[in-house]
Parts: C-alpha cells; structure tokens; sequence
C-alpha cells in the first residue's frame, strides 16, 4: 500500500456540553493508505498528542464505539482508510480491501470533530449515557426467554452516527431520535415478543417522538449498519396509526 | 393539544390532505387556467362559484391548505425546541390564525358565488 503524508485536524477540549467550543489541533503524520483511522488515532496518541481522547473497542464495525465526524460526515473510524480519504471516497461505506490506486507521495487533509448533538467527554468522545437512556425508554434491548440480556440481534450497532446526522436531535435534544425510534420497531417485530410493546409504543408516540421527524433521512444516509431508520420511523408511524384506528395489526415480520 | 395521544391525528391528517391537495389544486388550474381561453373575468369566477359542486370542491381546498400548510409551519417551529407550554400556546395561536383565515375565506367564496344575497 501507498504512504500518504497525511494532515489531521482535530477538534479538541475538554467535556463540555457539545462539540462546539473546542479548538482546532493540526498534526502531520506518514500514514499507510491501508491504515484505518483508528490507526492514525493511535499513532498520534503515541506520538504528538498523547491525551488524545477518543472512543473504540473491537475494530472491525461491530461495537458502534468509534463513530465521529469525518470531514463533516458520520463515520466509523474503524472503516475509513487512509487511502479512502486521499482518494476523495469517503461516500463508501468502507476503504478496507479497495486500492485506490493513490500516485508516489500523496498528500491528504481530514478533519476529525465528535459526533454532534451529543456531550463531548473529551476530545473526540461523545457522552453516550443519554442515548443510552433513550434506547432504555423504548426497551432497545431485547431479553432472551431464559431472562439474560441479549443485546445485538439487530443489525444497529449504537454507534450515534445517525443522532448525529439528525437535524432533529440537533435543534430537539428531548427527541427520541432515529435509532431509539428504529429499535422500538425492532422491538415490536420481535418474534420472541420480548419486552413491553405498550411501553416503546407509549415512548414513541408522544411529543418528542417518531412524529417529530420531517423525513430527512440524514440519518439512513450517515449508517454505517445498512439499518435505514428512516424507514423504520415511518413503519413505526403507520403502526401506531392503524393501532389507533383500531385496525388489527398484520402478521409479524 | 400538544399532549401524548394529539399527534396521530395531526400527522394523519397531514398525510391525509397532502393527498386531497394533489387532486384539489390540479383542479383548482385546470379550472383557472386551462378551461377557458386568457384570463378569467370576476363574472367568469362568480359563476363558478355559484356552483354549489363547485363550491364545496374550493372550500375542500381552502381547509386542506390552511391544515396542511399551518401544521407544517407548526413542525418547523417546534424544532426550535418549545417548552410544553409553549407548544400548547403555539397549537393555539396557529388554531386561531387558521379559523380566521377560513372564516375569511369561506365569507370570501360565498359572497362570490352569491350565496349571501348579493354579489
């Protein structure tokens, strides 16, 4: 794989209440295009900023714990590569395993903020605790029939990436917000009827809920997990108004 | 207004004029526009308004546009992040504004039609 001299530019602060009111921090590193970004965040931590604060675990898009603004864009650090970046490539879901082909000396620029709409712990990473308080309301996690927490059979990951796209969630923190909001429906399509459908009915279906969305799909466009909220949000919507209605509910899928 | 259980309905009937619009207003140019050669006359509109068909049909329309475009006003304003009060102040002041403008617009297409007694 290419070298690329990579430059990288960090919003950086203390906790605070959002991204906003950090600075600008400017490092130069050579990277391997192969390199995904948690690479690089490692290896400026080892380096030039050695209190760099930033979120990851199992690298390889299964935790959803890396997730931050890439260029302006909702990404998981994990799966954007160095070359997918000097490439211009950061529409595709992933640089791994693709060459792009980069010329002898690339030089790339990227700027790294935390996700918005979200806390700042430090850095470039977010609170999540009240996310985690809103996937709580709608009873996110489903519960096996023996009784243990079985977290992860759906295919989102809890990575923010599409609170932070929301415009919604930007300008109404009490929103429920997309991911909350798809796995309520997520929920609801349980076949092991697991939880309380009334209550992640009753925690979508008010002021603050799925009725707030104005269709965006910001949200659908930034996951990184093929989930499609939106979608998800307006199945949600028509099955509360059929419940409404009091029209009986299909079959389950 | 504004409580658990109000928004259904106020998205339903959203959905719900959205549809009648696309009907009502490509009506409402076929008849302004395209029925008859050049401008319409005030006597060309008064007839169509005499038409009680016709009269329902613009008054459909009055009500789907007033609903349609005054919750849409309302879910852009409350992505400002409104206190539940403040919501409930909001749902009132646009209820009040859209029941002016079709007292208004209702006096408006009878007197045109010459439902009032004089034209």
């Amino acid at each position: 794989m290419a070298e690329v001299e990579l430059t990288v530019r960090v919003l950086r602060g203390p906790a605070r209440a959002s991204a906003a009111g950090g600075r600008y921090e400017t490092y130069t590193l050579r990277a391997d295009a192969g390199w995904s970004l948690l690479d690089v965040l490692e290896a400026l931590q080892a380096g030039p900023a050695p209190d760099l604060m930033y979120r990851h675990s199992c690298h390889h898009a299964s935790c959803g714990t890396c997730a931050l603004r890439v260029d302006g864009r909702e990404r998981l650090a994990c799966l954007t590569t160095v070359g997918q970046i000097a490439a211009g490539r950061l529409g595709e879901r992933t640089g791994h395993g693709k060459d792009y082909r980069l010329p002898r000396g690339a030089r790339a620029a990227v700027t790294l903020e935390p996700l918005r709409s979200f806390p700042v712990l430090g850095d470039l990473a977010a609170d999540f605790a009240e996310f985690f308080g809103k996937l709580d309301a709608v009873e996110a996690d489903l519960v096996a029939a023996r009784g243990e927490e079985a977290t992860h059979f759906e295919h989102c990951i809890t990575c923010g990436a599409c609170m932070s796209a929301c415009p919604i969630v930007a300008s109404d923190l009490e929103y429920l917000g997309p991911a909350p909001l798809a796995l309520a429906l997520r929920g609801l399509q349980d076949p092991t009827k697991t939880g309380s459908d009334a209550r992640r009915l009753a925690a979508a279906d008010q002021p603050h809920g799925v009725w707030r969305c104005h269709h965006v799909f910001e949200c659908t466009a930034a996951c990184p997990a093929g989930v499609d909220p939106g979608q998800a949000l307006m199945e949600l919507r028509a099955r509360l108004v059929r419940r409404r209605l009091g029209w009986r509910e299909g079959a389950r899928r | 207004m504004g409580e658990r259980g109000y928004s259904v309905w106020a998205w339903l009937l959203q959905a719900f004029t959205g549809l009648l619009l696309v009907v009502l207003v490509a009506l409402h140019m076929v008849a302004n526009h395209f029925a008859k050669r050049g401008l319409l006359t005030y006597r060309d509109v008064a007839a169509l308004f005499a038409d009680p068909y016709w009269l329902v049909l613009q008054l459909a329309l009055l009500f789907a546009v007033i609903y349609h475009g005054l919750n849409g006003l309302r879910a852009v304003i409350l992505d400002a992040g409104l206190s539940p009060a403040g919501a409930r102040r909001l749902d009132w002041a646009l209820f009040a504004l859209g029941a002016a403008m079709a007292a208004y617009g209702v006096g408006l297409a009878l007197s045109i039609g010459g439902w009032l007694g004089s034209r």
